[in-house]
């Protein structure tokens, strides 16, 4: 029962509501935000190349280049869902599919430099440092060895793009009840994509696209970052309630968990970030953190794939290219947590690079400066003389 | 401990099962407190999501204590 002086006070638990209100009418408006943006990258390249996107990317059209972009991108922007949004905007725009698949292969390892740094923050006690790195890390192995496994299975069958082509046909090819005729969001985006759509009309198509691309890149950041921060604030009481379900229970409830959450909060950052903090104060082990943080690669795909839902365009493509996201990442936790002699592997490599970090902290910085940007660059500049 | 060669087999049989019993009865409070403790560090999850805030912040004061360690 509650204690009598605990009960709020009716106005003040109105207007705590009404304020609970107007936050999801942010977020919303936001999402709106979004879908808009995605769609204004996609009318901007495809004004700005015309015909000629294929051509235009003929250097990412080596797939170590489209890795190394996408990882570098979601390195510095810090957030995949940024990264992958634009992708899905500059598929609709005319982008091939084949190029754009290891571009957000990449970003999913661009996104893990975020809670890395993060467990830097534990450097005064050792222990604790090297159980923050190890469960920051722990999601690094991981999207590294999925991209050992499947970049190389891409490039020889050409296996996520079928596949997501697989996936987004159904709703392409329901004659009139396809997709574009019942698509109202994109019915409500389009007045404020058509209008974006005059700067070519006004500065000429290549700079009016360019503008374009760069005013659509901008409000994906501002919408992601916004919609993550009040996410954030709307969503903790219900991720507590998700993680307290998942305490005790096996691996496959850590990866649903993990989804779930990563849902609530639109961020995979947010949710592997999270897992630092207690992984530092010893309650949550490696091997718990570890499904968790898979069940994050999942979960942050929905925002590209809500993205795709409404862009103006190649729509299939667009809408292929973000189900490539998800079926990599539900692919990556099958394969790599369900074949028995690959799944500890993230973990062991996670467990001595905490190690070795906490005995020469300086290894940190290292590791940071050669996984996220020394190799990426040194692979960019190789790619680019082939 | 008794001298286990020289007890009958009934009564080994029966230190067997206690022994049992102990274990897991220490397993499961060991358990529960691994249990109670994520638990009391899932309810300071907003503070957990501060602290879990990215900021360069972090990497400047990192590097700060490095220099300072190596001083």
């Amino acid at each position: 029962m509650d204690h009598p002086l605990t009960v709020s006070h009716p106005l003040t638990g109105g207007r705590t509501r009404q304020y609970a209100k107007s936050q999801w009418l942010f977020v919303a408006l936001l999402v709106y935000l979004l879908i808009c943006a995605v769609g204004i990258i996609g009318g901007g390249f495809k004004a700005a190349t015309g015909d000629q996107a294929r051509e235009l990317f003929t250097f990412a059209s080596n797939p170590f280049a489209g890795l190394v972009i996408g990882t570098l991108a979601t390195a510095l922007i810090q957030s995949s869902s940024t990264v992958t949004s634009i992708i899905v905007g500059l598929v609709a725009g005319g982008l091939p599919v084949g190029i754009a698949v290891p571009m957000v292969m990449g970003a999913n390892i661009g996104t893990s430099v975020t809670n890395t740094i993060v467990s830097m923050g534990h450097v005064r006690e050792r222990e604790g440092f090297a159980r923050a790195f190890s469960a920051a890390t722990v999601h690094d192995f991981f999207n590294i060895l999925s991209v050992v496994i499947f970049l190389p299975l891409e490039m020889a069958f050409g296996v996520l793009e079928k596949l997501g082509g697989w996936l987004a046909a159904p709703f392409f090819d329901l004659g009139s009840a396809s997709i574009n005729s019942l698509n109202f969001v994109k019915a409500a985006t389009a007045p404020i994509v058509n209008t974006a759509k005059q700067l070519p009309a006004l500065l000429g198509d290549q700079a009016g696209g360019i503008l374009m691309i760069l005013l659509g890149v901008v409000l994906i950041f501002i919408a992601i970052t916004f919609i993550g921060k009040l996410l954030k604030k709307l969503m903790v009481g219900k991720a507590k309630q998700i993680m307290h379900t998942a305490i005790g229970r096996g691996p496959l409830s850590g990866i649903f968990s993990g989804t779930l959450v990563t849902v609530l909060v639109q961020s995979s950052s947010t949710t592997t970030s999270l897992m630092v903090p207690l992984a530092g104060s010893n309650a949550f082990g490696l091997r718990q953190i570890y499904p968790f943080t898979l069940g994050a690669n999942i979960g942050t795909c929905i925002t590209a794939v809500l993205a795709a839902t409404a862009v103006i365009g190649n729509a299939q493509a667009a809408l292929q290219i973000a189900f490539i996201h998800l079926a990599y990442n539900v692919l990556g936790v099958i394969v790599i947590y369900g074949v028995p002699f690959l799944r500890p592997l993230p973990v062991n490599a996670a467990l001595w690079m905490g190690d070795k970090v906490a005995e020469h902290k300086s290894l940190a910085l290292v590791y940071i400066l050669t996984v996220f940007f020394l190799v990426p660059g040194l692979c960019l500049g190789i790619s680019s003389l082939m | 401990m008794p001298d286990i060669k020289v007890l009958t087999s009934a009564k080994l049989e029966e230190m067997i099962h206690e022994t049992e019993v102990l274990l897991a009865r220490l397993k499961a409070e060991l358990e529960r407190r691994r249990n109670l403790a994520q638990t009391q560090e899932i309810n300071r999850l907003e503070k957990h999501l501060d602290e879990s805030e990215f900021s360069l912040a972090t990497l400047k004061d990192f590097i700060d204590y490095l220099l300072r360690q190596m001083r």
